[in-house]
């Protein structure tokens, strides 16, 4: 008897001991570890191939989070390929980056979910509160949740203002050049007419030698519709609220007429149907072209500005900052356009097998380098030894961030930065990024600023699809609106270059969009 | 039975008149038609070189230069010093020495066993492997093939794969038929075996056709970057194409730099293609003397 009750004693107290030990420790038996007990995760990114690994850094949060990361990288020319091989190959890595935002349909990503190829976050993310708040306040959410659930994170462009609606696709010009020739404006604000005179005038003076006066970034031309149009890309909206073809509404002819005008007034450069891959943007630094269409973020920005102060560098009263400024030109209507965006580029992905266990593990490193003290930790090191705080301010320990050969800031190499690109893109570490060129930042901010208050009281136009069309996944639409996008834009530029009349562009749009317009609208009951 | 006589022509002397040496209009027309053809086949790589020194204030003002009045090797210098190309060219060297070794082994041996006609099945071979060459098994199956064997995310996925070329093996194959039986009946008279037939026998007399699909191989391998993009994610795996694929393929912007490169975009790219192009430009000419002849003697017998 009394053995039996020593045994049961003894049983009862395995079974106490081992629920208590499962119940403290949720690791997974399925899960990989390091000899000293780091659990491994995989991570494959398209922005891993700058980091270096190696530092102190990335040991410091594997040694925090007891984690060993196994970090590759995506070549951003074949990155869909390498992503659709792994993931029918069934190789993905634990934790994987794909741009889903392939022109506008989400199919690939619906697909991925239906199929369960790819892991749903933890419907109660309250654990997690940095990146709740990032996913809150992410543009579009809605339509990225697939039967309720959001299948990925995606990347914020912006953290700090969840609110940007528009891109910085916009005109910078010589303002030295329009001081020279008198035409400049105050503050660089252009009505449609006196930005017309300016290139005339540009034109004028430049012709001579061979030069011209505007230039549009190879992908955006031409950007002249940008301030007749409505949307910036196939389905606009007719005054019922059914979708139609965007390239053959009354605004759309009317932008590209304009812009045909402004070509066969010779104010455009005129190889823009052959212009390669960054060949406006020589143009540019190179003095060949006085007002210039770009995605002006802030790297194109200072690059820009960087490559134009290179090139002049023999003029000893060179100003840069007059030679690349941002024009805000207001359109026929009295208002400023700009195209619409997103504030968040591609989604962070976790593969279907990964563990609750790790998954979660990963979100709280990724909600870690998020908050305060993660983002410091990303953009300077470790407090108290690569910085100290003095007051409100940050101060650098000088002897440990690396100088270049001029004695300036050069990168660090810091794996919590690049870690940090899983679910930001890092805007909002420029501010505060010693190697920021700071007067760039400001004077971008304030472009964006005074944007903003312009938008606020109506006098931007922002052009966007309307959600429930962009990110429609129906078997037509997501066939061929591509294609039929590509097809629009080269008779556009027929268009323009006076290759067609408008019946003959009118005509270039056939069946296709017919039945495609009309799958759309039965879709949304339109 | 009774010898046919060649009748032998006298031989040249100095008596006699030789070709004619006269200049006429038409040698001045061929000329200078083949001066363009080959100034258009030099310049590309002149201009490559030409804008790969030049200063970015000088070619930005006038990108269609000819001749730069300042010379800097700053490209070249970020070329040098940029530690993914020489990783690449490391892996990219492995291939061309080890892959092509390795491509010129199993190829020349099947060439040489579908060129004999002694053996058993050997049509059915043949036909399976001349399958390979118009049908492909999908991108997909292919992916699961090397994951089944193990090989992702290794060197061994860019080499092993390409043992045997079909268009090189028919190649190697034709020649070795078009060499005399009677070779490989007299070295067996003499008691060689197969292995020393083929060996002290066929590969001694096939040095143009070794050279030529060697260089194939070598060039293709020197090229090679499908493989490795496609089933390799690291870093240090990359071949010197993928690397010169990264410089060369214009990133997005889409995380913000807050130090972009001021380098000039284009003498950077130029300087990394001219150093991935230079090796294979130096090697050409040694086996350019076998080239026409491998691949015509290789071709004559079907």
């Amino acid at each position: 008897m009394r053995k039996k009750s020593f045994l049961l004693l003894a049983a009862s107290t395995m079974a106490l001991g081992m629920l208590s030990v499962t119940g403290c420790d949720r690791k997974n038996k399925n899960d990989k570890y390091t000899k000293d007990g780091k659990l491994i995760v995989s991570i494959r990114n398209l922005y891993f191939d700058a980091y270096r690994g190696g530092d102190a850094y990335l040991d410091e949060i594997e040694k925090k989070f007891m984690m060993k990361f196994d970090l590759s990288s995506y070549d951003w020319s074949n990155w869909s390929t390498q992503v659709n091989g792994s993931i029918n190959g069934d190789t993905m890595e634990d934790v994987f980056h794909a741009n889903i935002d392939s022109y506008n349909f989400a199919n690939t990503y619906k697909f991925w979910a239906e199929e369960e190829m790819i892991k749903p976050l933890p419907e109660d993310l309250s654990k997690w509160p940095n990146i709740q708040t990032m996913i809150n306040n992410t543009t579009n959410i809605d339509a990225l949740k697939i039967n309720g659930k959001l299948y990925g994170i995606p990347i914020a462009k912006d953290t700090t203002d969840y609110n940007t609606s528009f891109s910085p696709f916009t005109y910078v010009y010589r303002r030295d050049w329009a001081k020279k020739w008198g035409v400049y404006k105050e503050n660089d604000e252009y009505t449609w007419a006196e930005f017309e005179a300016l290139l005339a005038k540009f034109k004028t003076e430049l012709a001579p030698t061979n030069r011209y006066a505007l230039g549009d970034v190879e992908w955006g031309y031409p950007s002249i519709p940008n301030f007749y149009k409505q949307v910036p890309h196939c389905f606009a909206q007719d005054a019922d609220g059914k979708y139609v073809n965007n390239y053959t509404t009354d605004a759309y002819i009317a932008g590209m007429k304009e812009a045909k005008r402004f070509m066969s007034q010779g104010y455009y450069y005129p190889d823009q149907n052959s212009a390669a891959d960054g060949d406006m943007n020589k143009k540019y630094y190179s003095n060949q072209i006085g007002v210039l269409y770009e995605n002006l973020s802030y790297t194109n920005f200072v690059n820009l500005k960087g490559q134009l102060r290179k090139t002049n560098a023999s003029i000893q009263e060179f100003n840069v900052d007059d030679a690349v400024a941002l024009m805000k030109i207001k359109g026929s209507d009295g208002k400023y356009a700009l195209e619409g965006t997103d504030n968040w580029f591609s989604m962070t992905f976790f593969d279907y097998k990964i563990t609750d266990y790790k998954q979660e593990k990963v979100l709280d490193v990724l909600d870690y380098l998020l908050s305060e003290e993660g983002t410091l930790f990303s953009v300077y090191g470790i407090e108290d030894y690569d910085w100290v705080r003095e007051g409100d301010e940050i101060k650098i320990v000088e002897e440990y961030w690396p100088k270049d050969e001029r004695g300036d800031y050069a990168l660090k190499n810091n794996g919590g930065r690049y870690l940090r690109y899983l679910v930001s893109l890092g805007y909002d570490l420029l501010p505060m990024d010693p190697l920021t060129d700071k007067a760039s930042i400001n004077y971008l901010n304030e472009w964006d600023a005074e944007m903003r208050e312009h938008l606020a009281h109506g006098e931007l136009k922002v052009l966007k699809e309307n959600a429930e069309v962009m990110w429609l996944t129906s078997p037509k639409k997501s066939l061929y609106s591509g294609g039929m996008r590509e097809d629009a834009l080269k008779n556009v530029m027929k268009f323009t270059y006076g290759d067609i009349n408008e019946n003959q562009y009118m005509g270039k749009f056939g069946n296709l969009w017919t039945e495609v317009l009309k799958e759309i609208n039965d879709i949304l009951g339109k | 039975m009774k010898k046919v006589g060649i009748a032998r022509l006298p031989l040249a002397n100095k008596d006699k008149p030789g070709p004619s040496t006269k200049i006429g209009p038409l040698d001045i027309i061929i000329f200078f038609i083949l001066l363009i053809y080959a100034l258009a086949v030099i310049f590309p790589f002149y201009y490559l070189f030409v804008v790969s020194i030049t200063p970015t204030e000088i070619y930005a003002n006038n990108p269609s230069l000819l001749f730069t009045p300042k010379v800097t090797f700053e490209a070249y210098q970020n070329v040098y010093t940029n530690q993914a190309i020489w990783n690449g060219f490391g892996i990219t060297m492995i291939l061309l020495i080890g892959g092509t070794a390795y491509q010129l082994f199993f190829t020349v041996i099947t060439g040489y066993a579908m060129s004999r006609n002694n053996w058993f099945g050997k049509n059915f071979v043949m036909n399976m492997i001349l399958v390979t060459m118009f049908f492909g098994g999908g991108l997909i199956p292919y992916y699961l093939l090397i994951k089944s064997l193990g090989m992702l995310d290794t060197i061994w996925v860019m080499i092993i794969p390409g043992a045997i070329d079909t268009f090189n093996m028919l190649l190697m194959r034709n020649y070795f038929a078009s060499l005399p039986k009677e070779l490989e009946e007299s070295a067996k008279v003499d008691g060689a075996n197969d292995v020393q037939i083929f060996v002290k026998i066929f590969l001694p007399l096939s040095l143009p056709m070794l050279a030529t699909i060697g260089l194939f191989f070598a060039v293709g391998n020197w090229n090679s970057w499908y493989n490795g993009m496609l089933f390799n994610h690291s870093q240090n795996l990359k071949t010197l194409q993928q690397v010169l694929q990264d410089i060369i393929v214009t990133k997005s912007s889409t995380i913000p730099n807050p130090h972009p490169n001021q380098i000039n975009d284009d003498s950077l790219k130029n300087a990394a293609i001219f150093f991935t192009i230079l090796p294979m430009m130096c090697f050409y000419p040694f086996c350019q003397r076998y080239f026409v002849k491998g691949i015509v003697v290789g071709a004559i017998k079907g």
